[in-house]
């Protein structure tokens, strides 16, 4: 029992270092996207995803091949949502930033930036594990239309933040 | 516990141990006070200026009655029982100042609080029916076993916040992240003393005590490092950017054109 006292412990510790390690990351503005975010390419991700493409790849190769295949999808599936769950946090600061402002409209943009953000996240979060059971299972099928949609919604958030705070900044997050 | 039957320079030592922290929750206590950071952190203000009162009262005992008496055991355990009530009280603060920033959340704070409290009670109460027997002393036995179970109970809360704040990518805020550490410096240490004093009995006391001294006023420092700072920007684990997409695709490509 001792041992499990001990490493709790160090795991607090750990995860208490790491939280003060972001301390030397702040997000305060669009300039701070650059360099900070990962190119999440949804329609990619969509496909994917998509049960239509299971379907016809069920169809047209093997069982051990289709398998091997579903494995390799879903997880390239996982690397995007690792992505697009990174840009979350990082969109998730910018809008706690915008927040803080002085005007109505970037506040509110700002506040819905945040909400949108923790929504990926629980998305992401949920949608890595499932897609990990159908990399056990490649038989089982979640339906992962909702991360895609999630993260649409967390683009267009950030667009109107953009474009409120400085529109002809938007080559800054257009790779998001 | 206060210094007894030491060499003199390991009295001294023990005294300073004691009385830095002291002196730093003092000055806390009035910083907080005149930046008003006593309403945005009621339970931290009292539990700090509870510290100071609570040396005060436990020097005067020990002077008074001595370090074997029975004064001095119920005043630092009943002492022990107010700080234990503090933690929690204080843990419920840092979850709400945790949550409270997030308006899509915040309704996820409490829930989380109350469950994983139940949750560690539990835990909390099945490890000390498994710990050893008490022997002689059972009041003694039973006031650390209670200690402990407070322990895994603060710890555990801790643990699980700085887990739900990383996998959602909360930040804490300056004043919220310094209370938090400081929490878990003391907390994580304490923790590990006191179950390893609870295993090995008095062969450990002596050197667990002095190492949770050490923890507190690691604390103590944290907390006045970030309360005497003027609050910054939020703070939170961004972690380094890159990833394994490209290996993917190529794996992918390769099975395809098989």
């Amino acid at each position: 029992m001792i041992e499990v006292y001990i490493a709790a412990s160090l795991l607090a510790i750990a995860m208490m270092w790491r939280a003060a390690r972001g301390q030397n990351v702040p997000v305060t503005g669009l300039d701070d996207l650059q360099g900070r975010t990962l190119e999440v390419d949804l329609a990619a991700f969509r496909n994917l995803i998509d049960p239509a493409q299971d379907e016809f790849l069920r169809r047209e190769l093997a069982p051990r091949e289709f398998r091997a295949v579903q494995r390799e999808r879903r997880l390239a599936a996982i690397e995007y949502l690792r992505r697009a769950a990174h840009n979350a946090t990082i969109l998730l600061r910018l809008g706690e930033a915008a927040r803080k402002g002085a005007e109505p409209a970037i506040m509110a943009a700002g506040e819905q930036l945040v909400g949108a953000a923790l929504i990926m996240r629980l998305y992401s979060l949920l949608a890595i594990a499932e897609l990990y059971v159908e990399v056990v299972l490649p038989d089982v099928s979640f339906s992962l239309a909702k991360a895609a949609e999630h993260y649409e919604l967390l683009r267009a958030s950030l667009s109107r933040l953009g474009y409120l705070q400085r529109p002809a900044a938007a080559h800054l997050y257009t790779g998001i | 516990m206060l210094p007894h039957k030491q060499p003199m320079t390991s009295q001294v030592l023990t005294y300073v141990l004691w009385l830095t922290p002291t002196v730093l929750q003092g000055m806390l206590a009035v910083v907080m006070w005149r930046r008003k950071l006593a309403r945005d952190f009621p339970v931290f203000f009292w539990y700090t200026v509870m510290h100071v009162v609570r040396v005060c009262v436990n020097i005067s005992v020990y002077r008074i009655f001595g370090y074997r008496s029975f004064e001095y055991f119920a005043v630092y355990w009943s002492a022990e029982a107010v700080d234990a009530a503090f933690q929690l009280a204080l843990l419920y603060e840092v979850y709400s100042h945790v949550f409270r920033r997030y308006e899509s959340i915040s309704h996820l704070g409490g829930a989380l609080f109350r469950w994983s409290l139940i949750a560690l009670l539990l835990i909390a109460a099945a490890s000390a029916a498994a710990g050893p027997s008490m022997g002689n002393d059972a009041v003694r036995g039973a006031v650390e076993m209670l200690h402990q179970g407070t322990i895994v109970v603060a710890s555990g809360l801790l643990l699980l916040l700085f887990v739900f704040a990383a996998s959602f990518g909360l930040g804490w805020g300056h004043y919220v992240f310094g209370l938090a550490a400081g929490l878990c410096i003391c907390d994580s240490v304490e923790l590990v003393v006191t179950v390893v004093r609870n295993q090995w009995g008095p062969i450990a006391s002596e050197t667990s005590s002095l190492v949770h001294t050490v923890a507190f006023n690691c604390s103590v420092l944290v907390w006045t490092w970030y309360f005497l700072r003027r609050e910054g920007t939020p703070v939170v684990a961004i972690p380094a950017a890159g990833g394994e997409l490209e290996k993917w695709n190529e794996a992918l490509a390769e099975l395809l054109n098989r």
